[in-house]
């Protein structure tokens, strides 16, 4: 839909999806309930919450890089469910709400939320070089959007929610990450909107189409370098 | 036909709007009578001081230093008033950015462009710490107190002068001469976010209080124009930006004529 010739050149696996790192990164939870009768998507974002199966996901699937990004601690809180953490994203609270729906963010303070995501990150991507020792790990040094352009091509202003604050707990959490990966893929210096006709809406994550083809290009080219030994 | 006198107390975020190089329209309709060029309120609603002349040299322009005069001897209210503007618009930038340092115990505008290059503010350095917004947000309070006042007394002394604010923010990122939007990036620049938390508070709290006209110029995302004559900065836009106020302040003057 974003980029229909370039995605035709890579096989994708979503091995954890509007995921928080210190989700991933506690133990599965005691009691899962049943979600055996779920649609495929919605299955594989709980059953990734309650069992914590991104390891076995990125072990079977065996990719040649593997691409992080960390947006999704910075939008949905980690809550405790059943002796773990889990995200109350959009997909959990269709399926959980009754559960998870009055429980209050794990980590509430910016300094005490950091360190806990730091901790978690550094196992994940310690984690992800034992499963996989040769897949390198890209991180999308992503931000949100502050701005969207209308359906009539005017550029507004995004009024809802806190993105500075959002944005500025991502750069931290981004330029700290970078020292553990392989690969950093950043838009910087430009700068991308958010666009009224995406087919999801306005969303804080939800780039104008040229972002999509942007950033697969410097992922090609970023791959590229890394597997021919970087630049002379 | 009748041109509408207006006067600006405020920085080149508004200043640029009644400009021909921005506006090329803008005198068919408008005539700029007066300008109160990067004076905080708190510096405005002060008593006058003075300073020797042979203090105030330095690499200032002569237009610098007139300014920079009238900000220390009150002289451009006295001016503004004189010239009975039908409209005085209104920013709060230099309140945000600049702020205000004591002299003789009375507020000086802490500007950069003018007493900040003078021998007088070398000389006195440690004693003329500047107090913005940006530096001091505890100020908020003062800053709106020193804004009610001045607008308070225009209305007191010029009661058929409308008074408008024009509420900006600052942009987060520029046109480059590729047609790119490049962010502004780096340490000059971390104060944007902060800045823009400021002036929206600010103008949260002055709204409360006071029932204004005002120029919401927040409705759209503009970018800055790496071309732009007066050079690149987050309150340096994009010519659409010009182009909207005019147009906005326009329709505002045309309803209140009717």
């Amino acid at each position: 839909m974003f980029n229909a010739f370039q995605t035709a050149m890579y096989k994708l696996q979503i091995v954890s999806y509007q995921t928080t790192t210190v989700s991933n990164m506690a133990p599965p939870v005691e009691k899962p309930m049943d979600y055996s009768s779920y649609p495929a998507w919605d299955k594989m974002i709980v059953e990734g919450n309650l069992t914590k199966a991104w390891g076995q996901r990125l072990s079977d699937f065996a990719p040649d890089a593997v691409v992080i990004d960390f947006v999704s601690d910075v939008m949905y809180p980690s809550v405790e469910y059943s002796g773990s953490l889990v995200t109350k994203n959009p997909m959990l609270m269709k399926h959980l709400k009754s559960s998870i729906s009055t429980q209050a963010a794990a980590h509430t303070d910016d300094d005490s939320f950091v360190k806990a995501w730091s901790a978690a990150a550094e196992l994940m991507i310690k984690a992800i070089r034992e499963i996989r020792p040769e897949t390198l790990v890209v991180l999308h040094s992503a931000q949100l959007l502050n701005t969207y352009v209308d359906k009539e091509g005017i550029p507004r202003k995004v009024r809802k929610g806190d993105v500075s604050r959002s944005n500025a707990l991502l750069k931290r959490m981004n330029a700290v990450a970078e020292q553990w990966v392989d690969i950093v893929l950043s838009s910087d210096p430009l700068k991308f909107h958010g666009y009224e006709l995406h087919p999801w809406g306005i969303g804080p994550a939800k780039y104008e189409f040229k972002y999509n083809t942007h950033m697969l290009g410097l992922f090609a080219n970023k791959v590229l370098e890394s597997r021919s030994g970087g630049r002379d | 036909m009748q041109k509408t006198k207006v006067a600006v107390v405020g920085a080149c975020v508004t200043r640029d709007c009644f400009n021909r190089s921005f506006v090329p329209f803008y005198r068919d309709n408008f005539e700029c009578v007066a300008t109160v060029w990067q004076s905080s309120f708190r510096s405005l609603i002060a008593p006058k001081t003075h300073v020797p002349d042979q203090e105030l040299v330095g690499r200032l322009n002569e237009k610098q230093l007139a300014y920079l005069k009238e900000d220390i001897e009150k002289e451009h209210v006295r001016k503004l008033i004189a010239l009975k503007p039908d409209y005085i618009v209104l920013d709060a930038y230099a309140d945000v950015h600049y702020g205000v340092c004591e002299i003789n115990g009375v507020s000086v505008t802490c500007n950069p462009n003018s007493l900040m290059k003078t021998e007088f503010y070398k000389k006195n350095k440690e004693k003329l710490a500047a107090v913005s917004l940006l530096k001091h947000p505890d100020q908020l309070s003062k800053v709106k107190d020193a804004f009610l006042e001045f607008v308070e007394m225009i209305e007191r002394v010029l009661p058929s002068t409308h008074i408008v604010l024009h509420l900006f923010e600052f942009t987060d990122a520029f046109l480059n001469s590729k047609g790119e939007s490049v962010k502004f990036e780096g340490v000059k620049y971390d104060y944007i976010d902060r800045a823009n938390a400021l002036l929206n508070g600010f103008y949260d709290e002055v709204l409360k209080e006071k029932d204004l006209a005002v120029v919401d110029m927040r409705t759209r995302y503009y970018l800055g124009d790496e071309n732009y004559p007066f050079g690149l900065e987050p309150y340096h836009f994009e010519r659409q930006y010009q182009l909207d106020f005019i147009s906005k302040f326009s329709l505002m003057c045309h309803k209140d004529s009717l």
